[in-house]
């Protein structure tokens, strides 16, 4: 069993406020596409082949949609649980780790 | 000598230029000449002997002999060619091959010489090289100082100990090729010719598992100031430097480095430093490897596919522990050290910038949780289907070309506190809502949002208050009270203060440890589908058969055109949504888990996302009485059903000490597997028709506690109001609750379907048969406890002096006095502040207290209850619609939010009087503050149970007082608040 100390936000582990912002941003991008990725494989993963498919076909034919992660928030509602669980998961390795 | 004319081949091929003996060929690396040579006498013989085609040999000979080509052109290695005809990267093969110092110097010598003929890329200014710019790698080799690269090998392996050589080469279709060398350690030379940009990738990427502090610990780096006990690491440092030396050529070193012998000797901090980096790379290849071997042996990937220690198998948890064991032993020895400062400022100064010094932690944070998980996540990738891992990397690779979205997941990420996410009070607060009502907001211009800011704050305690704040401020009840108790996740962090609170919890909640295990149980609560976190390949984790129930897909608008290909395209013969139920058996069955997915069985109910056990026991039971399937004891009627549920099952009220009617493995038999009434999960299936029968079984009054089934005012379309007297109804809270009341208000809301839902008339009066005693004209209100008016407020001002610092009592003023403030002071916020928004209104009030005001017409409200409707939610809107009306005011942080959302008063609400909400997160509220009124005080304010939670039937809530109780409450809040700051 791991536990983890509670009380610390990610932030303030990494205090994040008086990094310079050029880092801070890309390290929370960092933080955002680690999450995002391992969160669409997940739905991916839990879709049947034909939703795959129409996934698929959607995105081909509308190649310009401008924000992929508010689509599959819209039209995908347990995206946003998993998107979730994502961060719980990564915040718990973050605080096991960083205190 | 031009080697670009020579365009060897370029790309995977090593050579080695040993003195050995021959090597077979074809494995890692070529042989020297004389085992190429001696290769193709072997293929000769094969092909007179009759076992090889005279045509395969030839073309092996082929191949073979323009490798001796190719080689001779490289010169004499045994020392006939004239060093000085030597490219630059054959002199640093020479100088790498183990010469002895002497040779090295004169070689070195060499190059000053022909300082100009080293570089032989002529268009080296065009080419993006990275920190593998010749004039980098040049400056090294003058400096008697090569320069250590990355390099993968053949095999796949990435090696660390390849030495840049500063040489070019182009291929055929003019793409350059770099040069790397390293010697083995029999003194054999190896080359490698490698895509400089795969070269600069390997080498420059943000791939946090890259060592920073490689670049001032590596004896090859440019060493502007040397920390003190720099030198050569023995821990077998993995990575080149990273970023440090993009920033291009650097100075002269100071002098050699230590000897790793002597830093040790001088520095055992240092020496503990690699130590546990040691460890941490050992744990961490092990880590690796057992991910690896972990994935492609299960396959399953469905199973195992997400961050967290909850996908791992069993065994590999074990690794996993121990991998972050030693991270956690290096990253804390590295931080409290000071070691990381020092690499650090090593590499700010080898990189010619500023030094910050939180910037290390941005350093911290990739190689102790991003790149590990990193790491993981593509081994998992690797074991996708490809379709799907082609999709996902699209998908993602959209998202990066616009990574707002990236940035407010992170940012959500950083702001948040564990206790918060851990509790489960992020449900529904991170993903759509938060972020598409946000980002809509900044379309709308109206203002930067959080998420916006996420990049660019410098406060993060402010950006978070404004979150919270924000989400305070959605529409949707349920957000709002997963709010609550977000708020008092964050109270435990402290967080809370930052918005005005105190830390009630934070010495309980702060140091709670929580079990990694259980954190994604945690964070569904009872809302979503909960299993045994999986301990093995039988079972699926839990949150993947709820992402299997809960999938279901809005509408995808595609043109008509779009769905007629669509259709075409996939022979739709249904729009089936969601992977059914039937195919999730089959799922389930084929993992073992059919009993996980029953159907549901007659008489039993399947629990869904937002069920509670009262309602599905109530629901059942009001279904079998329409059909007739049932009739209702003797003595009891619907009104009364919830109470008589709470009468039988007692366990089911949210009271303490009652004597519970089902032990746990009675009510696991019943099918409420966890064996508390309390907690039901998404899936379960409950014997209702057993519960019933229980029940009907059961004689009231018998289960502990005495509850009279008519104990609320039985209200019918037609009948009378039951004239109970007052003293059957619960006088303290433990009573009412122990009847379960709380929940009666949900109930008797779902019941009034079919009776009207408020026994008053339009004209407020109730046209029903009263009791005298405690009804008078539709107002129930006890003997002597009429509303009081008080006629000397009524028409003018009531002067009172401010407490400094601590409370202040309401004036009542006119309208007009009211609305001249407000604008006075929405002026100041909004004209002069809205830049530094939430900031500047909590300074207001701090600086300049909250004195609340209302009118006369106010004070007096009295309005009729409404029961089935959050207490809350009515003291909201009787503040809001008091606020537009220039009734009250509000202290400034409020007008601030209420200008922009009504729903900011709930938190207002919750925060000066939490004996309001029934949310019992809320209740903990590090930041609430009660009213702390007894029961009787509560009845003198309208409510006949003396509970707020509880409003009955007939209940006429004097709002005028209590909102001048709330606001007094709020005044005394932020005078305490404002000692604070100016003790400050």
């Amino acid at each position: 069993m791991t536990n983890i100390a509670l009380g610390k936000k990610l932030a303030e582990r990494l205090d994040l406020e008086h990094m310079s912002e050029g880092e801070r941003t890309a390290v929370l991008e960092r933080f955002g596409i680690l999450i995002i990725e391992s969160a669409v494989g997940r739905l991916l993963l839990a879709l049947t082949d034909k939703k795959v498919e129409e996934l698929e076909l959607y995105l081909n034919v509308h190649q310009d949609i401008e924000d992929v992660f508010e689509y599959l928030l819209n039209n995908y509602p347990v995206f946003e649980d998993i998107v979730e669980e994502e961060i719980v998961a990564l915040q718990g390795e973050a605080a096991a780790v960083i205190s | 000598m031009d080697r670009q004319s020579q365009s060897p081949k370029s790309g995977s091929e090593e050579m080695i230029f040993s003195n050995g003996d021959c090597l077979e060929v074809n494995t890692d690396h070529y042989n020297e000449r004389a085992c190429i040579q001696q290769n193709i006498d072997e293929i000769r013989v094969a092909v007179e002997v009759g076992e090889m085609d005279r045509k395969e040999a030839a073309a092996q000979i082929e191949a073979l002999e323009r490798q001796i080509k190719e080689l001779d052109s490289l010169g004499d290695l045994d020392g006939s060619t004239d060093f000085q005809e030597l490219s630059f990267e054959e002199k640093a093969v020479r100088a790498q091959g183990g010469i002895d110092d002497e040779s090295f110097s004169e070689m070195v010598d060499l190059i000053h010489s022909k300082d100009a003929e080293v570089l032989e890329n002529k268009n080296k200014e065009s080419v993006d090289y990275g920190w593998l710019h010749p004039d980098n790698i040049r400056r090294h080799w003058q400096n008697e100082d090569s320069l250590k690269v990355k390099v993968k090998r053949s095999s796949g392996e990435v090696e660390d100990d390849w030495y840049a050589t500063g040489s070019y080469v182009s291929d055929s279709d003019g793409a350059l090729i770099a040069i790397a060398v390293k010697t083995l350690e029999d003194g054999t030379f190896i080359r490698k010719e490698i895509p400089l940009s795969k070269l600069v990738e390997l080498n420059q990427s943000s791939d946090s598992s890259k060592d920073v502090e490689s670049a001032d610990l590596n004896k090859n780096q440019i060493i502007d100031t040397p920390i003190e006990g720099a030198g050569q690491e023995t821990g077998g440092s993995d990575e080149p430097p990273e970023g440090p030396l993009r920033g291009g050529p650097g100075v002269s070193p100071d002098g050699p480095p230590d000897s790793p012998e002597d830093e040790v000797e001088k520095d055992p901090e240092r020496a503990e430093y690699l130590r546990l980096k040691r460890e941490f790379r050992a744990a961490q290849r092990e880590y690796y490897d057992a991910l690896e071997t972990d994935y492609s042996e299960r396959g399953a990937i469905q199973k195992m596919f997400g961050l967290g220690r909850d996908s791992l198998s069993p065994e590999v948890k074990v690794i996993y522990d121990k991998f972050m064991e030693a991270n956690k032993a290096f990253h804390n020895f590295a931080q409290d050290s000071g070691m990381y400062q020092k690499v650090m400022e090593r590499a700010a100064s080898i990189n010619k910038v500023d030094f910050v010094p939180e910037d290390a932690n941005k350093f911290v944070a990739e190689r102790h949780v991003l790149t590990p998980a990193e790491r993981r996540l593509e081994l998992q990738t690797i074991q996708m289907p490809e379709r799907i891992r082609d999709l996902k990397d699209g998908i993602v690779s959209k998202i990066k070309k616009h990574p707002k979205a990236a940035l407010a997941v992170g940012g959500l990420l950083a702001i948040l506190n564990p206790a918060a996410v851990a509790a489960g009070a992020t449900t529904g607060l991170l993903g759509k809502k938060f972020y598409i009502d946000a980002k809509q907001a900044n379309q709308d211009q109206v203002r930067l949002t959080v998420l916006d800011k996420v990049g660019i704050s410098d406060d993060f305690e402010k950006l978070e208050a404004e979150y919270f704040e924000t989400v305070r401020q959605t529409h949707d009840a349920k957000v709002r009270t997963k709010m609550a108790a977000v708020g008092a996740a964050m109270a435990a962090g402290g967080a809370y203060e930052s918005i005005g609170g105190e830390s009630a919890v934070e010495e309980v909640v702060t140091d709670t440890e929580i079990d990694l295990d259980q954190i994604r149980v945690d964070i569904k609560n009872s809302d979503l589908v909960i299993d045994d976190v999986s301990n093995g390949d039988q079972e699926l984790r839990f949150g993947d058969k709820s992402i299997q129930e809960k999938i279901q897909l809005n509408e995808i608008e595609f043109t008509p055109e779009e769905k007629v290909e669509f259709d075409e395209k996939l022979g739709l013969g249904s729009s089936e949504d969601v992977i059914s139920r039937s195919e999730q058996v089959e799922v389930a069955a084929d993992l073992g888990e059919v009993e996980a997915l029953p159907e549901t069985r007659e008489g039993w109910y399947s629990v869904e996302k937002g069920d509670n056990l009262t309602t599905i026991l109530f629901d059942s039971i009001k279904e079998k009485l329409s059909s007739g399937e049932i009739k209702l004891p003797e003595g009891v009627s619907r009104e009364g059903l919830s109470h008589y549920i709470y009468q039988s099952f007692p366990e089911m009220t949210s009271a303490s000490g009652v004597e519970p009617r089902l032990d746990v493995e009675a009510w696991k038999e019943l099918g409420v597997e966890s064996g508390n009434p309390h907690l039901i999960r998404p899936g379960e299936q409950i014997n209702v028709d057993a519960l019933i029968e229980k029940m009907w079984g059961a004689t009231p009054g018998s289960s502990g506690v005495e509850v009279s089934t008519d104990v609320v005012t039985d209200v019918s379309t037609t009948d009378s109001l039951s004239p109970n007297p007052p003293d059957e109804l619960p006088q303290t809270q433990v009573e009412a609750e122990a009847i379960g009341m709380t929940s009666e208000v949900h109930l008797d809301n779902a019941w009034n379907q079919e009776i009207p839902e408020n026994p008053l008339n339009v004209d407020g009066n109730m046209h029903a048969e009263t009791d005298e005693n405690w009804l008078k004209d539709g107002v129930p209100i006890d003997e002597g406890q009429e509303a009081v008016v008080k006629e000397d407020l009524a028409d003018g001002m009531v002067e009172v002096s401010a407490v400094e610092g601590g409370l202040r009592q309401v004036q009542i003023v006119s309208a007009d006095q009211i609305l001249t403030e407000r604008g006075a002071l929405l002026k100041t916020l909004v004209t002069e502040h809205e830049g530094n928004g939430l900031s500047f209104v909590k300074q207001y009030d701090s600086l300049y207290g909250y004195q609340p005001l209302m009118t006369s017409e106010m004070e007096k409200l009295v309005v009729a209850g409404e029961p089935g409707v959050e207490i809350i939610e009515q003291v909201q809107e009787a503040i809001y619609s008091a606020y537009k009306e220039g009734q009250i005011n509000l202290p400034a942080e409020r007008t601030y939010y209420v200008e922009r959302h009504p729903s900011a008063l709930f938190s207002f609400v919750e925060e000066n009087a939490k004996e309001l909400t029934n949310n019992k997160m809320s209740a903990w509220f590090g930041g609430s503050d009660g009213l702390d009124l007894g029961s009787d005080k509560w009845r003198e304010l309208g409510f006949k149970s003396g509970n707020p939670q509880v409003i009955l039937p007939g209940d006429q809530i004097k709002m005028g007082e209590l909102i001048k109780l709330i606001m007094e409450n709020a005044s005394e809040r932020i005078g305490q608040s404002g000692s604070k700051v100016s003790q400050i």
